[in-house]
C-alpha cells in the first residue's frame, strides 16, 4: 500500500526581521494509508504549522512533502487547493465554521465545491448528521451551538466528502471530557469506516491512546515516544 | 487610564484597516468640500451685489425714472423746482476694452460729493481730476491692468470705438465692488453711449414727505421709484440660478451625510463582537461611548477641515462659472474676490463633525444597547434584522406616500419642494433592504440548481443583509442621485434645443450686437429694414426690439414684435385657446407673457398688468397668453409693435429676421442679404437660425457646468462612500473566506464568489436606482426646478445615462471586491485562519 503522507528533511521557519526562527528543522514523517497517528508536544511547538504544511496551506520551505503520491513542492495553488478539496479534510484547533451558513450548508460546502447537486447534498448529509448526534439542528447557526457542537459539525465537513486523510488540529481541545471522549470515538468510528489516515494533534494522552503510533513535536522534529515517557508528560 | 487605552485601541483598528480610515476621511472632505464651495460661491456673488449696489447707489433713496430714458431738460428743471434737495444725474452703460465688459458709470461730479459713493468714498484718489476729457479707473482693476494716468484706452461701445485718455484711478473701501468700473463726467459718458440728451436716470436723496411732494410735481410720464425695490428686483433675477445651485450641494449633503453615515457606522458595526469583549472585560457602557465619539470627532474633524479648504479652492473655480451665467444671463457683475466667512467656515466643520457624530452615535448606541454575549452571536443580529425588514420597508412606503402627496400639492414653497424630495429618498432607502433581502433569495434559489458558488454569493448578501442592506441603499441612493441629475440636466437640454427649434423660424436674422448678451441695446437702420424685406428672396419677415418696461409687479424685459404676415410664427403659446391669444394680442390691449413670469407672479390668460408707459403714464394691459420661454427666468414680455407704437414714441428696431421663399437656394439668399448688411457702415451681426440655435445651446451648457462639476463631485463622494461599505464588508470576512479557501474552494472560485457577490450588489444598486432617479428628476424637474425657474418641460433620459449608472454602480462594486481577494491571496490563508 502507498503512503498517504510521506516527509522527508522538512524545515520551516518564520522569519522575524533579519533572523529565522525555526519551527519545523528536518522534519521526516511517514504515514500509511488508514494510518491513524497522534502528535503531542508542547504550545507553540510547530504541530499546527505541520498540519497546514501537509494541507498545503503553508508553502513547503525546504524539504520534500508528499501527500497521497503528489509532490507539494511542486504543485500549483490550483492543484493543491484541488487536493484539499477531494481529499483531505481538514479540522481547527478554533473550529472555523462559517458564521453566515448555517450548519448544513457548513457540513455540505466542500460537496458543494466539488458541483454536487442540492440533492445528493442532502443524501449525504443526513447519516452524517445522525451521526454527530445533531439532527433537528441543521438549520440552526453555528453561533448558537455549544463548542462541542460546533466542533461536532467541524469534523462532519471534514468527513463529508470522504477524504483519503483527515487532519485534525486538537478536535477536542475545547472540550470536557466525556465530551472530547464522544468526539473521539466518533471520529476513530468514521475514520475507520471510510479507512481514512487520521494525523491528530492533541494534548491529552487520553486521545493519544486511540492512535496506532503516537509521536512526540521537539525542537522541530518528530520523536517516537515511549509510554514511559508519555506518562511523565501529562502536562502537555 | 481606561480611557487613554480605549483610544489606543481605536488607533490599533485603524492602523490595522489604513484604507478603511483613509475613505472615512476622503467621503468626509468630499461632502463637505461640495458643500462649502456651493455656500460660498453663493454668498460671494450675493455679496459682490450688495457691495457694487452701495457703490453704485450710496445714499440714494429713489430714482427719477422714465419709460425710455430721462430728458436733461427734467433734471434742470427739477433743480430749479426742489434746489435743497439732493440729486444727481446717472448714466449706466457698458464699454468693451479688449473683449473685457467694464461698466461705465457717467456722473455730475459736483452733485456726487453729497451721495458718499464711490467717487467720494475714498481720500487718495484721482477724483478731482474728473473732467470732460477722459475716464477715472478703479484702482484695483488699473493696478490689475498695468495702467496709469496718461494711458490711452480703446473703448469699444455698440459698434464704434473710441480712443480715449484715463485722467487717474479712483479709490474705493470695497475694492472688489468698483472691479472693472470706469466712471466719465456725464457730458462725456453721453457721447461715448450715444444717448443724445437723455440720462438713465436722478438720483435723489429724499425723506418721506419730501418724496411725495416730488410725486406731486412728476407728470405721468416720469416715475419715482424706489432705492431698494430696484435691487430687489435684480436680486430677485439670480434667486431661480442660487436656488438651483443650493438644490444641487443639498442633494450632495443628503448624499454626503448617507454615505458620511455609513462608513462611520461600519466601522462601528465591524468592533461589535469587539466592543462585547471589552464590555464583558468591565469596561463601562460610558466610557466605550465616550471613545467612539472622540473617534467621530477626530476623524471628522480633520476630514472637515481639509473639506472646507478644499471648498475655497473649489469655490475660485465655480465662482468663474456662476459669474459668467449670470452675465449671459442677467447682469454685469464683477465678481473677483471669494467671500469668506468665519461662519461658512464654522458651518462647513458643523456639517461634517455634525454628520459623522450623529452616525457614530447611531450606531455605537446599537451596539452599546446589544448585550455582550448577544453581540458574539451574528445569526441572531442578521435574524432581527430581517424581522424588521417588512416593518421598515412599510415605514418606508408610508414615508414616500406622504413624500408623493407632498410634492404634487399646489405650493409655490420651494421648502416642501425639497422636504418631498428628502422624504422620498429616506422612504426609498428603507424599502432597499427588504427588496435586495428576497431579490437575492430567490437569485440563489433560481442557482442553486446551476452554479453553487454563484448560489452561494446571492446567498450571504441574503444572510449579510444587515450589512449589505445597507450598502445596497447607500450605494442605491448615490447612484440615483446622479442619474436623476442627468435626467434633469438631459430633459432640460432636450426642451431647449426642441423650443429653439420651435422658435428660430427664419432662415436668417439681423440684429446689433451688443457689449453684453443680456442687453440688446443698438438700433438698426430703418432703410436696411426695408431693403431686407423688399429683397426678391424674402418671403417675409419679423422684426424685433428689445426694452425694459416698468410695470406694476416689476420691471420686465420686452420684446416688441411686428411677426411674419401677423401669424404666430415662432410663438410657442402654451396657454388655453391660442388662436384668440393670439388674435387678441394683435388687435387689443394685450401682450403675451412668458411661463416664468405667469409662473412666478401667478398671472394667467385676462388678467391684467399696469404698464409704465412714455406716452400717457400707466397703462393696463391683458394678459392673452402665456408663451414658452426659455431664454429668461426672470419673465419676459411680448408686445406688437402697433399696440407698443400707440403708447411709445420709440421706432426702433432693433433685429430682423427673414424667412426666405420656398424655392430659394438659402445659401444664395443668405449671401445676398449679407452683402447688403456689410454695405451698411453699421457692424450688423448676420446669424443663420443654426448658428444662433448653437449658440444658446453653448450658453445653456455653460448655465449648466456648475451643476454638472457638481455632479461629478456627488459621484465621487457616491464612489468613495460605496468603496468603503463594500470594502469594510469585504475586509470583515476575511477568515471567512480563509476557511473556504482551507476546504478546498480554488484562488478563481473565491474570486468569482467575492466579485459576483459584489456585482450583484452593483447591478442590483443600479437597477434600484433607476426608479429613485427617476422620481428625483421629476421633482427636480416639475417641483424644485418649476419653483425656482418658472419653467415646464418634458422628462427625456438621455442617451447612455441608464448605462452609465450601471458601470458607476458596478464599477464601485467590482473595486471593492477585488481588493480584499487580492488582499486575501497576498496574505495567505494559514495567516488568515490565525488572526483574531
Ligand atoms: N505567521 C507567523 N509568523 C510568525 N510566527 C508564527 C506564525 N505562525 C506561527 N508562528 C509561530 O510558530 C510557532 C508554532 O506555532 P504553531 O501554531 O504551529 O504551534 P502549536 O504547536 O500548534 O501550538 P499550540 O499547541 O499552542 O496550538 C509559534 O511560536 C508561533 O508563534
Ligand atoms: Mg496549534
Amino acid at each position: 500500500m502507498s503512503d498517504a503522507v510521506s516527509i522527508s528533511g522538512l524545515s520551516h521557519a518564520y522569519n522575524r526581521s533579519s533572523k529565522p526562527r525555526f519551527i519545523v528543522d528536518n522534519l521526516s514523517l511517514d504515514v500509511s494509508m488508514g494510518d491513524i497517528v497522534a502528535i503531542v508536544g508542547r504550545s507553540g511547538s510547530g504541530k499546527s504549522t505541520l498540519l497546514n504544511i501537509i494541507g498545503g496551506l503553508e508553502p513547503v520551505q525546504s524539504g520534500k512533502v508528499r501527500v497521497l503520491n503528489n509532490t507539494l513542492n511542486h504543485m500549483s495553488d490550483t492543484d493543491r487547493t484541488a487536493l484539499r478539496r477531494s481529499d483531505i479534510g481538514f479540522i481547527y484547533q478554533a473550529f472555523n465554521l462559517i458564521p453566515t451558513l448555517n450548519v448544513a450548508d457548513n457540513i455540505t460546502l466542500p460537496l458543494a465545491l466539488a458541483g454536487h447537486t442540492t440533492r445528493s447534498r442532502t443524501e449525504a448529509l443526513k447519516p452524517l448528521l445522525n451521526a454527530i448526534g445533531l439532527e433537528d439542528r441543521g438549520d440552526d447557526y453555528p453561533d448558537v451551538l455549544s463548542g462541542g457542537e460546533q466542533q461536532r459539525v467541524a469534523i462532519a465537513r471534514a468527513l463529508i466528502h470522504k477524504p483519503a486523510i483527515v487532519l485534525a488540529d486538537e478536535p477536542t481541545g475545547n472540550l470536557d471530557a466525556q465530551s472530547g471522549r464522544n468526539i473521539l470515538s466518533l471520529l476513530d468510528a468514521l475514520v475507520k469506516e471510510q479507512r481514512s489516515s487520521l494525523l491528530l494533534v492533541t494534548h491529552s494522552l487520553e486521545v493519544a491512546q486511540v492512535a496506532d503510533r503516537i509521536l512526540v513535536m521537539s525542537n522541530g522534529k518528530l520523536l517516537t515516544a515511549e509510554e514511559s515517557q508519555l506518562n511523565g508528560s501529562l502536562a502537555w | 487610564m481606561v480611557g487613554a487605552l480605549l483610544l489606543r485601541s481605536s488607533v490599533t483598528f485603524y492602523r490595522q484597516h489604513p484604507l478603511q480610515l483613509v475613505l472615512s476621511v476622503l467621503g468626509i472632505i468630499l461632502g463637505v468640500c461640495i458643500v462649502t464651495a456651493v455656500w460660498i460661491t453663493n454668498s460671494s456673488s450675493k455679496r459682490a451685489f450688495a457691495l457694487s449696489t452701495e457703490s453704485l447707489y450710496g445714499r440714494t433713496t429713489h430714482h427719477i425714472v422714465a419709460a425710455d430714458g430721462v430728458d436733461q431738460t427734467v433734471y434742470s428743471g427739477f433743480r430749479k423746482t426742489f434746489p435743497h434737495i439732493l440729486a444727481a444725474p446717472i448714466i449706466e452703460g457698458h464699454a468693451l476694452i479688449d473683449n473685457n465688459v467694464f461698466s461705465l458709470l457717467g456722473v455730475d461730479p459736483f452733485s456726487e460729493i453729497s451721495f458718499q459713493r464711490v467717487l467720494v468714498q475714498s481720500a487718495n484718489s484721482d477724483a478731482y481730476k474728473l473732467d470732460a476729457s477722459g475716464l477715472l479707473l478703479s484702482s484695483v482693476t488699473s493696478e490689475r491692468l498695468n495702467l496709469s494716468a496718461g494711458d490711452v484706452l480703446s473703448l469699444r461701445t455698440g459698434n464704434d470705438t473710441t480712443d480715449i485718455k484715463l485722467l487717474g484711478s479712483f479709490d474705493s473701501p470695497n475694492p472688489a465692488a468698483s472691479e472693472g468700473m470706469l466712471i466719465g463726467d456725464i457730458a462725456l459718458v453721453q457721447m461715448l453711449l450715444k444717448r443724445g440728451n437723455v440720462i438713465d436716470r436722478i438720483d435723489i436723496i429724499a425723506n418721506k414727505q419730501e418724496a411725495t411732494a416730488i410725486r406731486d410735481f412728476l407728470p405721468p410720464t416720469l416715475k419715482l421709484s424706489n432705492a431698494a425695490a430696484r435691487n430687489q428686483t435684480m436680486l430677485a433675477m439670480t434667486r431661480g440660478f442660487q436656488i438651483n445651485l443650493t438644490a444641487m450641494s443639498l442633494l450632495s449633503l443628503l448624499v454626503g451625510a448617507f454615505l458620511i453615515h455609513n462608513t462611520m457606522s461600519f466601522t462601528v458595526l465591524q468592533r461589535r463582537e469587539l466592543f462585547a469583549v471589552k464590555r464583558t472585560i468591565g469596561v463601562s457602557v460610558q466610557s466605550l461611548f465616550a471613545s467612539v465619539l472622540i473617534e467621530a470627532v477626530l476623524i471628522s474633524l480633520v476630514g472637515s477641515v481639509v473639506g472646507v479648504l478644499l471648498g475655497l479652492l473649489l469655490a475660485h473655480q465655480l465662482i468663474q462659472l456662476t459669474t459668467q451665467t449670470i452675465n449671459d444671463l442677467y447682469f454685469v457683475l464683477h465678481v473677483q474676490k471669494i467671500w469668506f466667512t468665519p461662519w461658512l467656515f464654522f458651518g462647513g466643520l458643523l456639517l461634517g463633525v455634525g454628520c459623522s457624530v450623529l452616525a457614530a452615535l447611531l450606531s455605537a448606541i446599537d451596539a452599546a444597547r446589544t448585550n455582550p454575549v448577544q453581540a458574539h452571536q451574528r445569526s441572531a443580529t442578521e435574524q432581527k434584522t430581517r424581522q424588521l425588514l417588512p416593518l421598515l420597508a412599510s415605514i418606508g412606503i408610508v414615508i414616500m406616500l406622504f413624500g408623493v402627496a407632498l410634492a404634487t400639492t399646489h405650493t409655490q414653497s420651494l421648502l416642501l419642494g425639497f422636504v418631498a424630495l428628502m422624504l422620498i429618498i429616506v422612504g426609498y432607502g428603507l424599502l432597499l433592504p427588504g427588496i435586495s433581502f428576497y431579490t437575492s433569495r430567490a437569485l440563489k434559489e433560481i442557482l442553486s440548481g446551476i452554479s453553487p458558488i454563484l448560489s452561494m454569493a446571492a446567498g450571504s448578501i441574503e444572510r449579510n443583509i444587515s450589512r449589505t442592506g445597507l450598502a445596497i441603499a447607500a450605494l442605491s441612493i448615490a447612484v440615483s442621485s446622479t442619474f436623476g441629475v442627468d435626467v434633469m440636466i438631459g430633459s432640460f437640454r432636450t426642451s431647449v434645443d426642441n423650443w429653439l427649434g420651435n422658435t428660430l423660424k427664419s432662415d436668417v436674422y439681423v440684429s446689433v450686437p451688443s457689449t453684453v448678451s443680456s442687453r440688446t441695446g443698438g438700433v438698426l437702420n430703418k432703410t436696411l429694414v426695408a431693403e431686407i424685406s423688399q429683397h426678391e428672396q424674402v418671403d417675409s419677415v419679423s422684426t424685433g426690439f428689445k426694452t425694459n418696461i416698468r410695470t406694476s409687479i416689476g420691471e420686465f424685459d420686452t420684446l416688441v414684435l411686428e411677426p411674419h404676415n401677423n401669424q404666430p410664427v415662432g410663438i410657442n403659446i402654451i396657454s388655453n385657446d391660442a388662436p384668440a391669444g393670439w388674435q387678441a394680442f394683435i388687435s387689443d390691449k394685450a401682450l403675451l407673457i412668458s411661463e416664468p413670469m405667469a409662473n412666478k407672479y401667478r398671472l394667467s390668460v385676462g388678467n391684467s398688468i399696469s404698464l409704465f408707459t412714455e406716452l400717457r403714464g400707466d397703462v393696463e394691459f391683458t394678459v392673452s397668453g402665456v408663451i414658452r420661454d426659455y431664454a429668461s427666468s426672470h419673465g419676459q414680455m411680448t408686445m406688437h409693435r402697433n399696440t407698443f407704437n400707440a403708447y411709445w414714441k420709440n421706432r426702433s428696431i432693433s433685429s430682423v429676421g427673414a424667412i426666405f421663399k420656398q424655392s430659394t437656394d438659402k445659401s444664395q439668399a443668405t449671401q445676398d442679404i449679407r452683402s447688403l448688411v456689410s454695405s451698411q457702415n453699421q457692424a450688423l451681426r448676420l446669424q443663420a437660425n443654426n448658428e444662433i440655435h448653437e449658440s444658446s445651446l453653448a450658453i445653456f451648457d455653460r448655465t449648466f457646468e456648475v451643476t454638472r462639476v457638481l455632479r461629478w463631485l456627488t459621484v465621487g463622494v457616491a464612489f468613495v462612500g460605496v468603496f468603503s461599505a463594500l470594502l469594510a464588508l469585504n475586509l470583515e470576512r476575511a477568515r471567512e473566506f480563509a476557511v473556504l479557501r482551507a476546504t478546498g474552494t480554488s484562488r478563481k472560485q473565491l474570486l468569482v464568489l467575492i466579485t459576483s457577490q459584489t456585482l450583484w450588489m452593483g447591478v442590483l444598486a443600479g437597477l434600484l436606482a433607476l426608479p429613485l432617479g427617476w422620481a428625483m428628476a421629476k421633482i427636480l424637474i416639475h417641483v424644485i426646478n418649476l419653483r425656482s425657474f418658472g419653467w415646464s418641460m418634458d422628462s427625456f433620459i438621455p442617451n447612455g445615462t441608464i448605462s452609465s449608472t450601471f458601470i458607476l454602480s458596478c464599477t464601485a462594486a467590482i473595486l471593492a471586491g477585488l481588493y480584499p481577494a487580492w488582499r486575501l491571496s497576498r496574505s495567505g490563508i494559514a495567516q488568515q485562519l490565525r488572526s483574531e
